[in-house]
């Protein structure tokens, strides 16, 4: 039909850009993951090894990715747990108020993310304000180690992921129809029940396209453990990069992509298999 | 009831306050007169790291400069794509389109890392140096699904009729598209620009990998936060705060004064 | 030559056959309604004519001359959209105008134009109104207005009342045929409300499954349905399934569960066919059971509902199928339920269908 063609011809540009730097280049990141480095910078030598694959099963690597994967989980977790009531608190205030707390919510991203974690990084340090505020308040004698610990890898993994559950909870508590919830109440059902029966079930979707989009940007992210955990532990993000800008080895990086690749579109296949819409995922 | 209200106000006063403290903090040791490279204690009231910044001491100006100018290049060159592509394949109904679609999402649903080292790879493996071209390349593939996605949405709550009745009308397609289409696109087509400059102006992962040694401003911050801090970074981040606070302000006084005719789909 | 003829249309969407072989007629000046249930086929062949879709087969003829090529936009007609399509970035006028300025009219002209229009429709003074800040009869206006202002000979209206309540749909349906007797322009008009097809048509077509089941004026389409469907559709009627026994000049015999039934001459019946008797339900009498009729069956009274004008009868008849019978209030015998009655008609005023 003619309609069709001129849409394919609009299309075209989008689908060109994206065969080639999306298709393409993922295709090619798949086929760097069983070539052989040859040591000499960045170069590298096509052929078919598994052997990328098979050092990624050796214990101190696998250690790896079940720290960052371990990592990802509980921040999502706390995530879920205090977004979701931030969310639905959010959702639950005055129009006036919803308007003025989603703004509120997100002025601080407009700041460079790498500058809130530095915040963070200053707030935490021995001599810094939150030790100085602790002391004042003789909690303890001397600073607390606060930087270059795994809560504060956590603290800043949390900070900067969680608008991504709150805005989908915001929104799926927004759009529900409170008069199923009234309807609930009215046949007998105490708050607590009603909430876990009626309202729970029914903003799940807004939750769940949480969880999918703060554990899977949670389990590349690399920048934070750097700067909030002084580089002690060795995440996935941190491996791709040293991997290829230390060993220069870009076969085996490759590989490690590959791995987090599969591991992402699982989760997102998962997420659409209970019936997520990924319209939801869509925040903005 | 009442006690209630005053619980959940409470959790998102404490939640919003954990929010700024850290943008809070920025902006108050940007003010720091303290100019020890090690310790950060608070010693008193100074502007001099503004001051630097006027001379650009750092060159924190200079790569503000280079991401601004980034950022317009894949923005314009998105705009275009990612508009064309949603009114392309909003109302197609063709073989292919569902892949399209998910492959060109992709880049904003795996983690920034995958696509920040695999675009590096191929830039070696091709061969390409000009690291202009390459953190082009690299925005525009993650700009696109953006401006994609809130096009397509305001296209799908477009009326279809509304375009039909233009033709109806005498409008050819070209007519009905600049009188119809694009002025009810327009306000999703601004949105989405506008976030996908602030996605491309926020980049740092991807950048990190495609870029040799052009150096854009979240490169820059993350080598002096990593490094010896300059407070001038949290000098250049208040201003920028600053800058888009007032022009949010702005735009929500404007827009309460004009009230733009809003699309609806009633009944 | 007719306005507008519609040759053998055909239309599929995937597997399902939307129109088979639609023809049908508009004169000028003419009010033609088609009628029938969602998914008949009538948006589509208001869309074909319009050109915003294209037919698998036939032909769309505006005086003579075939349409089928033309875009749209070079078709002289216009079309009232069902959900109004107006443009929600233009104020009124510049809705009204929105043809106009295509034709290349000057702005005084224009705005004479926009303004004669408006008076049409007694929506003058909200030239500069958003049509979100306008109620659903008013946007109903405005479409009109814009509709009609470029001043063609024809106009498609796709259900235009749909969308407004019961009184305002009343009201709208003697506007807008005040308005095309004023115009003198044609229009066809698509709706499934009977009762506005019989208030407002010059012809109704009924459209069942894709297919023209009947083309006629409101009283041939009330009075002499030629099918089932057209029989059931409109009116409330009950049918009775019966036998043709015999078939003469001044009319047939019909044989109901061993009882012989007089009926009106219909064309196309031969003795021993199956046929269907329509009673309508206000032309069925609940007669006591010794009262005589030209056609009328023993049964027994099942229940009586009194409705202010009217009451409602169902009698249950000795051969097992219900008849309703609604009579005027005024004057009513008043059975009791459980009696015995007979439901009797005027056989000339009775369809007879297969």
């Amino acid at each position: 039909m003619k309609g069709n063609r001129r849409g394919a011809l609009l299309g075209l540009p989008m689908t060109l850009w994206t065969a080639v730097f999306v298709g393409i280049v993922l295709l090619y990141l798949l086929a760097l993951s069983f070539f052989t480095p040859t040591g000499e910078g960045y170069g590298v030598q096509p052929g078919f090894t598994l052997e990328n694959y098979r050092r990624l099963l050796s214990p101190a690597y696998l250690q790896v990715l079940g720290k960052s994967l371990l990592l990802a989980f509980y921040t999502t977790l706390i995530c879920l747990g205090l977004g979701y009531p931030f969310g639905y608190c959010m959702a639950r205030a005055g129009r006036r108020w919803r308007g003025i707390l989603m703004l509120l919510v997100i002025v601080p991203f407009w700041t460079n993310a790498l500058v809130r974690i530095y915040g963070w990084k200053i707030l935490l340090m021995g001599n810094g304000p939150v030790n100085d505020l602790l002391m004042a308040l003789h909690l303890t004698d001397k600073p607390l180690k606060l930087l270059n610990t795994y809560g504060a890898v956590l603290l800043g993994m949390v900070y900067a992921l969680i608008p991504f559950m709150i805005l989908p909870v915001y929104s799926s508590v927004e759009k529900m129809d409170w008069s199923l919830v009234a309807a609930a109440r009215d046949m007998g059902a105490g708050p607590m029940r009603a909430f876990v029966t009626v309202t729970l079930p029914l903003t799940a979707p807004g939750a769940m396209a949480g969880v999918v989009l703060t554990f899977v940007p949670a389990i590349g992210l690399f920048f934070i453990s750097d700067l909030l955990g002084g580089a002690t532990d060795m995440y996935v993000g941190n491996l791709v990069r040293d991997q290829m800008l230390k060993a220069k080895d870009l076969p085996f990086a490759a590989a490690v992509s590959v791995v987090l690749l599969i591991l992402t579109l699982l989760i997102l296949r998962l997420y659409r298999r209970f019936g997520g819409d990924s319209g939801d995922m869509t925040l903005f | 009831m009442r006690r209630k209200r005053v619980g959940s106000a409470l959790f998102l006063a404490v939640m919003l306050v954990m929010l700024y403290l850290p943008v809070a903090v920025v902006v108050l040791y940007s003010f720091n007169a303290n100019t020890s490279r090690f310790t950060f204690a608070f010693t008193g009231f100074s502007t001099q790291y503004y001051q630097g910044l006027l001379h650009d001491t750092k060159g924190l100006v200079s790569a503000l400069m280079t991401s601004l100018e980034l950022a317009a290049y894949s923005c314009g060159l998105s705009l275009v794509i990612g508009t064309l592509g949603a009114l392309g394949l909003a109302g197609a109904q063709m073989r292919g389109k569902g892949a399209v679609e998910t492959l060109s999402l992709l880049p904003v649903m795996i983690p920034e890392i995958i696509l920040g080292f695999a675009l590096m790879a191929v830039f070696t493996f091709a061969g390409v140096k000009n690291d202009m071209v390459k953190l082009v390349i690299a925005h525009v593939t993650f700009c696109v699904p953006y401006i994609y996605l809130v096009v397509k949405a305001r296209l799908t709550g477009m009326d279809p009729s509304l375009n039909e009745a233009a033709r109806d009308l005498g409008a050819g397609p070209v007519r009905a598209f600049f009188s119809v289409t694009l002025p009810l696109i327009l306000p999703g087509v601004l949105s989405g620009t506008l976030l996908a400059f602030a996605m491309s102006l926020d980049d740092f992962v991807i950048s990190f990998f495609v870029s040799d040694t052009t150096v854009t401003l979240p490169l820059k911050i993350y080598s002096s936060v990593k490094t010896g801090v300059s407070l001038q970074v949290n000098a250049l981040c208040s201003v920028m705060l600053a800058t888009v606070a007032i022009a949010v302000a702005l735009s929500k006084l404007l827009s309460r004064k004009k009230e733009p005719g809003e699309m609806k789909n009633e009944e | 030559m007719a306005l507008l003829e519609l040759q053998n249309l055909q239309k599929h969407f995937g597997k399902t056959q939307v129109l088979r072989d639609l023809s049908l007629q508009v004169e000028e000046g003419q009010f033609v309604t088609l009628l029938g249930p969602s998914g008949c086929g009538k948006t589509t062949t208001l869309r074909i004519v319009a050109g915003l879709t294209d037919p698998d087969g036939g032909d769309v003829l505006l005086e003579g001359r075939s349409m089928l090529r033309l875009p749209p936009e070079k078709r002289e007609l216009n079309t009232v959209f069902q959900n109004y399509a107006l443009f929600p970035h233009m104020n009124v006028e510049k809705n009204v105008a929105y043809a106009l300025r295509l034709m290349g009219m000057s702005a005084r002209q224009r705005a004479a134009r926009v303004a004669e229009m408006l008076k049409l429709v007694q929506m003058e003074g909200y030239e500069k109104r958003m049509p979100d800040k306008l109620s659903g009869g008013q946007r109903q206006r405005i479409a009109i207005a814009r509709a009609v202002a470029p001043g063609r000979k024809l106009l498609l209206l796709d259900e235009p009342l749909g969308a407004l309540d019961l009184k305002l749909r009343r009201q709208m349906q003697e506007e807008i045929k005040g308005l095309q007797k004023e115009l003198g322009i044609a229009f066809l008009y698509i709706t499934h409300d009977q009762e506005e097809a019989l208030n407002m048509s010059d012809r109704i077509g009924i459209l069942h499954e894709g297919r023209l089941e009947q083309l006629g004026t409101p009283e041939e389409i009330y009075e002499r349905p030629t099918s089932r469907f057209a029989a059931e559709f409109i009116g409330q009627s009950t049918l009775l399934p019966c036998r043709v026994l015999a078939v003469g000049t001044e009319g047939m015999t019909l044989e109901f569960a061993g009882q012989k039934l007089p009926a009106r001459a219909t064309a196309g019946f031969r003795a021993g066919d199956e046929a269907l008797v329509c009673l309508r339900n206000e032309r069925v009498a609940c007669l006591s059971p010794e009262a005589a009729a030209e056609a009328s069956l023993p049964g027994t009274l099942v229940s009586r509902h009194y409705a202010g004008g009217s009451v409602r009868y169902v009698i249950e008849l000795d051969a097992g199928p219900r008849v309703v019978c609604v009579a005027p209030s005024a004057g009513d015998a008043a059975f009791r339920p459980g009696q015995r009655v007979r439901a009797g008609w005027n056989p000339r005023e009775t369809a007879v269908v297969r």
